[in-house]
Order: structure tokens, then sequence, then C-alpha cells
């Protein structure tokens, strides 16, 4: 079973390229995570995981991690 | 104060300035990350033992002031991204049973009853089933001008009522609403990189390596330590990496909450070249509400009997002129026969079987003659006469014979003019009218509006409005071509630019098209292709800033003329300016 989620989560803290492109890194490493994408011109993190392996907070908790912050959720539209 | 107090001083500014950056530097090293802030403080802590403190007070001062001002010029441009974030509903009414709860906008499903009361925020995509609503839909569609909501009307998530009481039956919901998807369209249009950052990020990915190589070089070589710092602090790409993408969100983020939603990367290259604007007549030029301003019945027929016949025909169909004979046999008290066996046909009309078997038909003369139903040379000037008009005349035939003729009109948007004005004001060399309307209406609305009649070519069908697009392009002209996004699709996906109107009622068009405008204001057209070439322009601007900068810092670098100070300078300094430009396109002058 999987219960496949999509979200946009706009963060605050996401100041310099480099780091974008980290966060990325570190967010798709994530076990659960099938796809993340770090917009830096939009300032979001556009994500999509398995909810039955990941929870949404333990995406937030790496955010933290990496010294950003999440402002907002947008949550996306799974059927694409 | 003697030299060594200012010495002093200026190691201790530089640990009150450096030690949020040393605690960010060992976070992130923790994370096995090597960060610019690591950077600083090795940097620094080089230049206090080369007996340099006040560099490395400036360098960390620097570094914070200009973190500060990069992350509030950085949400600055990203507020039209967060404003709309922030529009979006979070809560709704739901009614459960005989009660009213209030659950998350995401707790929503299909076919609840939402209630909307003042002050609320619509949260579904849905149809009106009681009362009545003012609503703002200015997050959505850019339109200032209030829309009067009553049952039947479809509401989209994000308007806003006014006053009055809205229950409504949810038909998109959470994420699939439009507003919804038009926020995640915005921030998908901002992650697509024009042709200029393509080019610019390759350089980018040999540019850091390559300058932190030629550092170490460098030390190795001249055991300059300076100059070895210095290399360093110019190897990070800030302002190359940035250039692009603030630029573009800034701009296509506040084109969309004025209701234009562009879609970034290389189609902005692609609206920027464009020289023929290409319209669909019906519902684009014209406000697509065709009214039956006649009904002539043809001898042994009563006007009765020709609408009753027209209306069984049509009662099934989708096309535009079925809803105006509907509506004119509802008006006049015709009840329609009861039919089966609905059958379209493209570019001719629409045939159907009446329950007691005859052949009722709507079309024009092609379809007439497919039927076998003769239309005598009287009848067919009697069409003529209405086509000169500007009308569209539609023969009716019963069982195999015309029974009578009924003339539709629809007329021009009021900003239509207007909008094909600016659009040559802009630069648009030729405007062309393509429509499945006969010749004489297509002429009549051209004239109205002030379209060459060589530019007009009417009674196309859908694949031929497709064949002439690609005549247009073959003549070398980079065409955009506007329709509502429905019947016009093969049209709009083979012109080198789709431009969509009327997008908050069709997803599909939304999510295709190059350009999808929310409202039907014809006004945006030439205001979202001006404004593609600002946003252009800017992504222009801040590469050559940030390629110019780069290479002024080399050049000094290598010249013994910038030094770690001055260099972090400049190098927060471009970032700043990049971003500060990128800021110009949140405002967009308003015409019209």
């Amino acid at each position: 079973m999987s219960d496949i989620r999509r979200e946009m989560i706009i963060l605050s803290g996401l100041n310099c390229p480099t780091c974008a492109a980290k966060l990325e890194k570190a967010v798709q490493s994530t076990p659960g995570v099938t796809e993340a994408k770090v917009v830096f011109g939009a300032g979001s993190l556009n994500v999509e995981y398995d909810a039955e392996v990941v929870s949404y907070e333990k995406i937030a908790d790496v955010v933290s991690r990496m010294g950003m912050a999440v402002t907002a959720r947008v949550p996306g539209s799974t059927s694409r | 104060m003697n030299l060594s107090t200012v010495n002093w001083l200026m190691i201790a500014v530089a640990i009150a300035a450096g030690a949020p950056i040393a605690k960010e530097a060992v976070t992130k090293l923790r994370m096995r990350q090597f960060s610019i802030a690591l950077l600083v403080v090795l940097a620094s802590i080089g230049a206090v033992l080369i007996g340099e403190a006040w560099e490395a007070a400036v360098v960390t001062v620097l570094y914070v002031l200009g973190g500060w001002l990069e992350s509030r010029t950085l949400a600055r441009t990203r507020s039209a991204l967060r404003e709309l974030v922030d529009a979006m509903p979070r809560t709704a009414r739901v009614r459960r049973g005989d009660d009213i709860v209030e659950v998350s906008a995401y707790e929503v499903v299909r076919g609840d009853i939402v209630v909307v009361r003042p002050g609320d925020l619509v949260p579904v995509d849905g149809e009106v089933v009681a009362g009545s609503a003012s609503l703002d839909t200015s997050s959505v569609t850019g339109e200032s001008m209030p829309m009067e909501a009553g049952v039947g009307a479809r509401v989209t998530s994000g308007s806003v009522s006014l006053g009055g009481y809205l229950e409504i039956r949810a038909e998109q919901v959470g994420a699939d609403t439009t507003f919804s998807r038009l926020i995640y369209l915005v921030a998908e249009a901002g992650e697509q990189k024009p042709k200029v950052q393509r080019t610019l990020d390759r350089f980018a990915q040999w540019y850091t390596p390559s300058v932190i190589s030629a550092s170490v070089l460098v030390y190795l070589i001249s055991r300059d330590m300076h100059l070895a710092l210095a290399f360093l602090v110019i190897a990070c790409p800030g302002a190359l990496v940035a250039a692009a993408p603030v630029a573009m969100i800034a701009g296509l983020g506040s084109s969309a909450r004025r209701g234009v939603l562009i879609k970034g990367g290389e189609r902005l290259e692609r609206i920027a070249g464009i020289d023929t604007v290409a319209f669909d007549k019906t519902g684009t030029l014209t406000l697509g509400r065709p009214r039956v301003v006649a009904v002539d019945a043809f001898e042994g027929s009563t006007p009765q009997q020709v609408l009753a016949a027209a209306a069984s025909a049509e009662l099934r169909s989708e096309h535009h002129l079925a809803s105006a004979i509907l509506a004119r046999a509802e008006a006049d008290g015709v009840d329609p026969l009861p039919a089966h066996d609905w059958d379209l046909r493209p570019g001719q009309g629409v045939v159907a079987v009446t329950e007691d078997g005859r052949q009722a038909a709507v079309g024009n003369t092609a379809l007439m003659k497919a039927l076998g139903a003769a239309v005598s040379p009287e009848q067919l000037a009697a069409v003529e006469s209405r086509e000169a008009e500007g009308e569209t005349a539609a023969l009716v035939s019963l069982a195999g014979r015309a029974i009578g003729l009924i003339g539709i009109a629809d007329e021009p948007r009021p900003d239509a003019a207007m909008a094909i004005t600016a659009l040559r004001d802009a630069g648009i060399d030729r405007i062309v009218m393509l429509t499945g309307d006969n010749r004489r209406a297509a002429l009549h609305i051209g004239a109205v509006l002030g379209i060459h009649s060589d530019h007009i070519r009417a009674g196309l069908m859908p694949d031929e409005k497709v064949g002439a697009i690609r005549d247009l392009q073959a003549t070398g002209a980079r065409v955009a071509m506007v329709g509502d996004g429905i019947n016009d699709a093969p049209a709009l996906a083979t012109a080198d630019v789709s431009i969509a109107m009327g997008a908050s009622a069709t997803r599909a068009a939304m999510e295709a098209a190059d350009i999808a405008l929310m409202s039907n204001n014809l006004m945006r057209i030439p205001h979202a292709m001006s404004h593609s070439r600002r946003i252009l322009r800017v992504v222009r601007q801040n590469v050559a800033l940030a390629v110019g900068v780069v290479v002024f810092l080399l050049a000094g670098v290598l010249a013994g003329r910038v030094h770690l100070a001055s260099g972090m300078a400049v190098h927060e300094a471009s970032i700043l300016a990049v971003t500060l430009n990128g800021m110009r396109l949140l405002k967009q002058p308003r015409r019209g």
C-alpha cells in the first residue's frame, strides 16, 4: 500500500541558491520521498511522498535541520 | 586610540558578527555541507592571523548585513506568490445533515454542500444550488468588478463573498480547485528556465569548482593567503544563480495576481518573438452569447414550428448557437419535441430524430445538402441577406424539408477594438481572425474591430484552423493564437504561443496554454505580451549583470585590486542588485 501525496511547502530562510540545491538533495534522499524539487525563485519545496512511509513532519524536520522554516503548506493534486 | 586598541576593537566586531555565522557554518558542517558561512569564518580567522583584523570585521559585518538585506528583498520578490498562497481558503462551512460544521478546506469532498457567508472565501469550485451573493473574484481573475452569483452559477475557489448567502455543491475540492492549480502552475512556471538561464547554468556549473581549484593553486604557487582568500570569496556564484529565478517569480507572480497566468521558461522567448496574433471570433472577440434575432418560417410553416424543430435538434448540443435557440424557445413558450439519436456534425450543424420518427436538423447549407433537403434560390437569398447583416443564419429542416431560418447574432466584446489597437501599438504587425462562422458574419465583426479583410479566414472547421495557422507560419510569421481552449485546442497547440481566455472556467486550457487569462478581459492580452517581454528583459539584464560582476571580480583579483572585503562587498551587492532589479516586475504598468 502506498499513499502518495504532493505538497508545495513555502519556506522562509531559503536565501542562497546553493542552500536550495542542498535542501533538495537532503529531501530527495529521505526514504519515502519520491520526488523533491526546491524552487529558489518561488522559495518553495515541491515534494511528492508516500505517507505510508514518511510523514509530513519528518520532511518538515529535514527543512528545519537545514536552517529553514515552513511558512505555509499547499497540498497538491495527486491526479496529474 | 592606538593601533592595537583599534585592532582589538576590530577583532571584537568580527567575533560579534562572526558568532552567528560560525554557528551556521557548524550546523551545516554537521549536515556535511561546505557552506559559504564556513568560507567566511575561515577567511576571517585567516585575516586575523595575518594581522588584518579590520578585514575580518568588514567581511563578517558585510556577510550579516548582506544576508539580512537579501532575505528582505527575496521575500519581497516572492511576495506575489505568497499573497496568492495567503488568499487560499483554509476552512469551509459544510452542511452535514441539519448542521453546518466548519472543516478544513481539504476535508471537503465532491458533492458536499458548502455554505458561504459574507466575508467567507469560497473554498471549492462548484455550482450554486441555493441563495445568491455578490462575489469578489479578483484574486483568481484579477477583475475588480464583483460578480453576481445566483442559483446555477459556477463559482471558483478563492472568490470572496461581499454579501449574501450561498450554498454551493462542490465539484472540485482541495488541491484540485482552480485556485490551487493556479498557485502550483505559477510556482512551476517560475522553475522553468528560459534559454538565457540555461546557458548561464552551464557557466555556473564549471565556474565555482574552477575558481576554488584556482584559489588552491594560487596559494600553492604564491603562498599569498590574501589572494587565495579573495579568490574563495568570489567563487560563490550567488548572483549568477539567483539572477533569473528571482526575476521570473516576481514577474510571473505579479501577473498571476492580475489573473494572467504566464508559463515561464523558454515560452517567454517565444512570446517576445510573436509578430502575429490570431483570434478565434466567437466567444473570444465576441461575447459568445449569441442571441436569436429572427425566426423566419418558410412557406407552409410557422415560426413556432421552426423554433420547436430547431430546439429539439439542439437539445443535447454543446454548440454555442444551441443555447441561443433554446433560450429563445423557452422565452417564446415553445416546447422542443422530445427527440433522440443526436448527431453533431462538425462544421455543419446538428441532426436528431424526434419522438415521432421525423428527422430534425439545424445547420448550414452544406448540412441541408447532405441531408437532401432542398433549399430554393429565394430561401438561399434570405440566408445571404441575414449573413450580410453579420448574422449567422441557421437553416432548419424537418423530415428532410427546409422549413425555416433562424438568424443569430453575437456582439463584439466592448474591449475588443481597444485590445487590437493596443496589440498593434505593442508591435504586433498582423492581427488575424479565424472562425468557423460564415465569411459575411466574420467580415462584419472584422470591420467593427478594424481587422483587415485579407486577414479574416471564415468557414473553417477546427482542423482547418490548424491549417490556417500553419499557412501563417509558412510565411515566416510567429503566431500566437487566442481562443477558448476547447474548440480551439488543436489550433492553440499548433500556434507558437497559445493564449486561452476565461481559463478559470476551463481547467484543461489553464494547464495547456502558454498564457492563460483567468478572465475574459481582452486587454490582458497586450498586457501579458508586454509584461512577458519585460520579464525577459529583466532576466537578461540580470544575467548580464551577474556575468559582468564575475568577470570584473576575477580580473580585479588577478590584478591584485580586489581583496577579501571589497570582493565580498561587490559580491553581496550584485546579489542585491539582481534581486532589486527583479522586484521591479512586481509593479505592472496598468493601462485600460
